[in-house]
C-alpha cells in the first residue's frame, strides 16, 4: 500500500503516506499513524524507498519518501503475486458457489 | 540479498542511534502536527484537535522503539548495554570480581603453560612440520641383552629404506661429531651434527639465510660446506648476515658456511652446525649391516600409515636375513627386525605419563578453580536475588535476566582470561629460565601458539559452562513472589549446591596433595640411593680429539699423561664418566668356555687412567687397581666389577681368570673386582657387568674422552691448554651435578604437583571460607536467638567449625576414593614408593582438615561476636 501510494502520488511524507492509505481504504483502514514508521524502515532498508529532508506544507522540517526503481519492481512482483492469489482463491470461490 | 542489505544498514543504523532517534521524533512532531491542523480545520478547539492527533497517532516512543528495534541490532544493543551495566556491577563489587578474575587467571594461566610445554613436547614439536609422518628407524634385538630397541641403524639400510620413494617422500640420517672451532679468541668446542641432503627436507625446515646441503655436496671428499644453528650464529658470529661465503676453521681445517637455519630444529642432534654426513659406498656396502651407528629419520608420503612402512620393514629385515650378509647367518637367531617408531616417541622420549599426570593435575586445579567461581557467584546472585526479582515483577522478560547474568560471566571470563595468558606466559617463561635445561624435553619454548590458545579457548569455555551456567540457572528461577515468600528456602537449596562444591574441591585438593606427597616421598628416597662412588668435589669434563692431529694411540696417551701431570694425582681420563649419557658395551669371551652355554657375554665397557677408582672412591672388593705398569707392551689387565663377577664367576675367584675381548687378538688377565656402580639413573640399575680396560695400554683412539678430578674447572683448562693449545674443553660438570640432573625430570614432575597441590588447597581453603562465612551471615538470627537462649560464644564457634569440618572430612573420603582409582598411573612414576602409604596421607589428611579448621575459624569468630540483641532487631 506504500509503495503504489509512492508511486501514483509521487515523494511523500509520513503524514501523507498515512492519509492516502485511509483515504484509499475509504475508512476501511483505521490504523495508527505512528505504526507505518516501522513499515517505512524496513523498506527503505530492503531499498525499496529512499527518504530526504524536505519542509511540509505547514512549513516544518519533513522527511519526504519516495519509491526507487527496485522498489518499483517490487511493487510490480507484489502486484502478481497478489492477483495470482487472489485468482486461485477467486476459483475456488466459484466452485464453491457452484456445488 | 534483501536479507544481506537490511542486515548492513542494520549494522550502520546500530552506531548512530541517538541521530536515527532524533530523525524519527522529529518526524512524528511534523506528523502530529500536520494531523492537529487537519483537525483544526474540520472544526475543532485547538487542545482537543492535538489530543485527537496524538490518539490518532499512538504512542510516539512505542513507535519509536519499535523503529529502532527493525532498524538496529537490539540485540547487541542489548547486549552492549548489558556489559555496560556488568562493567559497572562489578566494579561496585572489586572484592568479588578480584578473587574470581584471580582465581581464573591462576588456573587458566597454569593450564596454559602446561598445555603450551605438553603440545610442544608431544603434540607439535617445534620447527617439525607434520612431525605425524615422520617416523624413526629402529632395530630390534629380542635376544641379545636388552636391546628391543636400538635407536641407530646401519648404512644399508639407510641406503635402501632413502630408495624406497613409494613409501617414504624423504629419508635422511644423522651422526653427531664433536668439532674445536679455532676461529675465535679461544679454541672452542661445537657440537656438529653431520647429516644427509635431505635431512631438512624431512623435517620440513627452512634455512633463514642461504641453504641447506646438495646431494652432490653430501659426497665424501667433496663439498667442506656447513650449515649454522641460530644459536651458534647470534652468538659466534654476532648475527652476521655476511657470514655466507665465510671460511671458517673447524678441527684446524676450512669449511664454508652456506646457510643459517631458522631456530627450531637443532635439539636434534644438539647440533650447533650441520655438516654433510657424505657416507662412501663402502659405508653403505654390505659388510656394514649390523653397524648401528645412523640416527634415521623418514618422512612418509601423505596418507600413507606407520603400520604401512613397519610391513615394508619387517618384509625388508626378513630379506637381509636371508640376503648373505656377513653378520646374517648370526643374527638370524637373535630375533632382529627393524621397526618404525614415531618421531614424538623416539626424539622425545617416554615423558608421555608424567606429561599428561601434569596435564590431569592442572585439569584439576581447573575444576576446583570452578567450582570456587561458581560458588562465589551463587552467593552473589543470591544476595542480588531481591534486585533481580523487583526486575522480572517490573517485567524483564527471563531472557533479559539471564542476559544479565550472563554478560557479567563473560566479561569475568574475558578479563581472567587475559590475565591468565599473561600469567601463563610469564609462567613459562620463569619456567623455562629456573628449570635446568637438561631437566625437560629438548626443544622448548615459552611460546603461545594457536593450538595453545585454542586449548585456553576450550578451557574458558568449560569453565564457563561450569561457573556460568549453574549460577545462572539458579538465579533465573527467581520470581518475585518466591523471593520476597519463600527467599530462605531458595537460600538453603544454594547452600547446598555450595557445600557439594566445597565438598569436591577439598576432594580434588586431596588428591593431589597424596599425589604429590607419593612423589615427594619416592624421592628422597632416590635421593638415598647411593650410586656406588662418591660423587662429592669431583669436576668432570669433556674433549674431544680432532681425528686429523690425533691419528694414533700414542699421541694420545702423550697428551693424557702430559694434561694429568698438571693436575691433582687422584685425577682421571675416562671414556666417559657415570651420568654423562650412554656408556659403550661390548661382548667378550672367556677362555676355556664355549659361547653357547651361560649367559650372553657381554657387558658395559669403559677405559680409564688409572686413578680413575681413586677419583670417585669406588672401592676394590679384591685384587689391584691399574698402575703405571698397564702400559702398551705389558701383560693385557682388565678390572671387572661385583656385577661381572657375580654373574660370569659365581662362587669363583675371578681374579687371573682370562677373557678376550671381541676384536682384540690377546686374552686379558682379571686383576681387580670393583663395587658396582650406576651409570645413567639412580631410579634404574641396569644389573649389567662392567669391564675396565686400562687405558693407556689398549691402541685404540677415542674421539672423546673425559676427565675426573676434585680440582677445580680452570685447573682442567690451564692442564689441557698446556698440554695442546689448540684443545678445548666441554661439558664441564661437577659429578654431584650429573647425578643430581638424572633426578631432573622427576624433581620437575615433583615440583609441580607440589605447586599445583598448594595452589588447590588454596583454593578449596578459599571455597570453604567463602561457603562458611555466608553461612554465618545466612544464621545471623539464628545464632542470634542462640546466644539469646543461653549458648555459650564458644559453643557458637564450635558450632560454625564443625559445619566446615564435616564438608572437609565428606572431601577426604571422596579424595581418598578417587586417590584409589587414580593410584596405579601415579604409581608408575614412583621409586619404590606407594601411593597409600599410612604416613604421606595422613600428612595429607591433617594439611587439609586444619585448613578447613583455619578457614572456618575466621567466619566462626563472627559469629560468636554476633550481637543477640541487633541479629534479633535487624530481621
Amino acid at each position: 500500500m506504500v509503495l503504489t501510494t509512492l508511486e501514483v502520488l509521487g515523494p511523500q511524507h509520513g503524514y501523507g503516506i498515512a492519509k492516502r492509505v485511509e483515504q484509499t481504504g475509504g475508512g476501511a483502514i483505521d490504523i495508527n499513524h505512528g505504526t507505518l514508521y516501522p513499515v517505512l524502515v524496513k523498506l527503505e532498508q530492503e531499498g525499496a524507498i529512499r527518504s530526504e529532508w524536505g519542509v511540509s506544507e505547514n512549513n516544518r522540517k519533513a522527511r519526504f519518501y519516495s519509491i526507487t526503481r527496485a522498489g518499483r519492481k517490487q511493487l510490480l512482483a507484489e502486484q502478481r503475486r497478489w492477483e495470482e492469489t487472489t485468482r486461485i482463491m477467486g476459483q475456488f470461490f466459484a466452485l464453491r458457489s457452484k456445488a | 540479498m534483501k536479507f544481506l542489505r537490511r542486515l548492513v544498514s542494520r549494522i550502520a543504523a546500530a552506531f548512530s542511534i541517538h541521530r536515527e532517534d532524533r530523525r524519527f521524533s522529529s518526524e512524528f512532531d511534523t506528523h502530529i502536527d500536520l494531523l492537529t491542523q487537519e483537525n483544526i480545520r474540520a472544526g475543532m478547539e485547538p487542545a482537543e484537535a492535538h489530543r485527537q492527533a496524538a490518539l490518532k497517532f499512538g504512542t510516539p516512543s512505542l513507535a519509536l522503539e519499535t523503529c529502532r528495534e527493525q532498524r538496529g541490532l537490539p540485540r547487541l544493543e542489548a547486549f552492549t548495554r548489558d556489559l555496560r551495566h556488568a562493567f559497572r556491577a562489578l566494579r561496585k563489587a572489586p572484592g568479588f570480581s578480584l578473587s574470581v578474575v584471580l582465581t581464573l587467571a591462576i588456573a587458566l594461566g597454569a593450564n596454559t603453560a602446561i598445555f603450551s610445554l605438553v603440545n610442544q613436547a608431544l603434540l607439535h614439536p617445534n620447527g617439525i612440520d607434520h612431525p605425524e609422518r615422520i617416523i624413526s628407524i629402529r632395530e630390534h634385538y629380542g635376544k641379545l641383552l636388552n636391546l628391543t630397541d636400538l635407536g641407530a641403524t646401519s648404512g644399508p639400510v639407510f641406503a635402501a629404506i632413502r630408495a624406497e620413494r613409494s613409501l617414504f617422500e624423504h629419508t635422511a640420517a644423522l651422526s653427531g661429531l664433536y668439532l674445536t672451532y679455532t676461529g675465535g679468541s679461544r679454541p672452542e668446542h661445537l657440537q656438529a651434527a653431520q647429516v644427509s641432503s635431505e635431512w631438512f627436507d624431512v623435517l620440513g625446515a627452512k634455512p633463514l639465510l642461504g641453504r641447506t646441503f646438495t646431494p652432490e655436496e653430501d659426497q665424501p671428499n667433496v663439498g667442506r660446506v656447513a650449515v649454522l644453528s641460530y644459536s651458534t650464529w647470534t652468538k659466534r658470529f654476532g648475527a652476521d648476515p655476511s657470514v655466507l661465503g665465510r671460511t671458517i676453521e673447524l678441527d684446524l681445517q676450512p669449511w664454508t658456511i652456506i646457510g643459517v637455519m631458522k631456530p627450531g630444529i637443532e635439539w636434534l642432534g644438539e647440533a650447533d652446525l650441520w655438516l654433510p654426513l657424505a657416507l662412501s659406498s663402502a659405508d653403505i656396502g654390505p659388510q656394514e649391516n649390523f653397524h648401528q651407528h645412523l640416527f634415521v629419520l623418514a618422512r612418509l608420503r601423505p596418507g600413507l600409515l606407520q603400520a604401512q612402512a613397519n610391513a615394508w620393514l619387517r618384509l625388508f629385515s626378513s630379506r637381509v636375513l636371508t640376503s648373505g650378509v656377513p653378520g646374517a647367518k648370526d643374527t638370524a637367531s637373535l630375533d632382529w627386525y627393524i621397526f618404525p617408531k614415531s618421531f614424538v616417541n623416539a626424539a622425545i622420549g617416554d615423558t608421555r605419563t608424567p606429561t599428561l599426570l601434569l596435564l590431569a593435575a592442572v585439569g584439576i586445579v581447573l575444576l576446583i578453580a570452578s567450582a570456587n567461581i561458581a560458588g562465589l557467584m551463587l552467593a552473589r546472585n543470591a544476595m542480588r536475588s531481591n534486585e533481580l526479582a523487583l526486575q522480572a515483577a517490573l517485567g524483564a522478560s527471563r531472557g533479559r535476566l539471564l542476559g544479565r547474568v550472563a554478560a557479567e560471566s563473560l566479561l569475568l571470563a574475558g578479563f581472567g582470561t587475559a590475565a591468565g595468558l599473561g600469567l601463563a606466559w610469564i609462567g613459562m617463561r620463569t619456567l623455562l629460565l629456573w628449570v635446568p635445561k637438561t631437566e625437560l624435553p629438548r626443544g622448548l619454548n615459552a611460546q603461545l601458539d594457536i593450538y595453545t590458545l585454542a586449548f585456553t579457548a576450550a578451557a574458558v569455555a568449560i569453565t564457563g559452562v561450569l561457573f556460568g551456567i549453574l549460577p545462572a540457572w539458579q538465579s533465573s528461577a527467581v520470581s518475585f513472589a518466591a523471593s520476597a515468600n519463600a527467599g530462605s528456602r531458595i537460600v538453603s537449596a544454594r547452600q547446598k549446591t555450595r557445600s557439594t562444591l566445597v565438598v569436591l574441591e577439598a576432594a580434588l585438593a586431596l588428591v593431589l596433595m597424596v599425589g604429590a606427597g607419593a612423589l615427594l616421598r619416592s624421592f628422597i628416597q632416590l635421593e638415598q640411593v647411593h650410586p656406588g662412588f662418591d660423587a662429592r668435589r669431583v669436576m668432570t669434563a669433556s674433549i674431544s680429539f680432532p681425528a686429523s692431529r690425533y691419528n694414533n694411540p700414542q699421541t694420545q696417551s702423550a697428551f693424557y699423561q702430559a694434561m694429568l701431570d698438571r693436575l691433582p694425582a687422584d685425577s682421571a681420563i675416562a671414556s666417559d664418566v657415570p651420568f654423562s649419557g650412554g656408556i659403550n658395551s661390548g661382548g667378550f669371551e672367556i677362555r676355556g668356555r664355549t659361547s653357547s652355554n651361560g649367559p650372553p657375554t657381554h657387558a658395559d665397557v669403559r677405559y680409564v687412567s688409572p686413578a680413575f677408582f681413586d677419583a670417585l672412591h669406588i672401592p676394590l672388593k679384591r685384587g689391584r687397581a691399574f698402575s703405571a705398569v698397564d702400559r702398551i707392551g705389558t701383560e693385557c689387565a682388565v678390572i671387572i666389577d661385583a656385577n661381572m663377577a657375580g654373574q660370569f664367576w659365581p662362587g669363583e675367584d675371578p681374579i687371573g681368570k682370562q677373557l678376550r675381548p671381541i676384536g682384540l687378538s690377546r686374552w686379558c688377565t682379571i686383576v681387580g673386582v670393583a663395587g658396582h656402580i650406576l651409570q645413567s639413573d639412580l631410579a634404574l640399575d641396569s644389573g649389567r657387568g662392567t669391564l675396565y680396560y686400562a687405558l693407556y695400554q689398549i691402541p685404540r683412539i677415542f674421539p672423546v674422552a673425559s676427565i675426573v678430578t676434585h680440582g677445580s674447572t680452570d685447573a682442567i683448562r690451564a692442564a689441557v691448554a698446556s698440554a695442546d693449545p689448540s684443545e678445548a674443553i666441554f661439558d664441564t660438570k661437577s659429578l654431584a651435578d650429573r647425578v643430581a640432573g638424572s633426578l631432573g625430570s622427576r624433581r620437575f614432575l615433583l615440583q609441580m604437583m607440589a605447586s599445583f597441590a598448594i595452589v588447590a588447597l588454596f583454593l578449596s581453603a578459599l571455597g570453604l571460607y567463602g561457603v562458611i562465612s555466608y553461612a554465618v551471615g545466612q544464621r545471623r538470627r539464628e545464632i542470634g536467638v542462640r546466644m539469646a537462649l543461653g549458648a555459650q560464644r564458644v559453643a557458637v564457634s564450635r558450632m560454625i567449625v564443625a559445619e566446615g569440618l564435616r564438608l572437609a572430612l565428606i572431601g577426604v573420603a571422596l579424595g581418598l576414593a578417587i586417590a584409589a582409582g587414580l593410584a596405579h598411573t601415579i604409581e608408575s612414576q614412583l621409586y619404590e614408593a606407594r601411593v597409600f602409604d599410612m604416613r604421606t596421607v595422613s600428612i595429607a589428611v591433617t594439611i587439609l582438615v586444619a585448613v578447613a579448621v583455619a578457614a572456618s575459624f575466621f567466619p566462626a569468630r563472627r559469629a560468636a561476636s554476633v550481637d543477640p540483641m541487633s541479629a534479633l532487631r535487624c530481621e
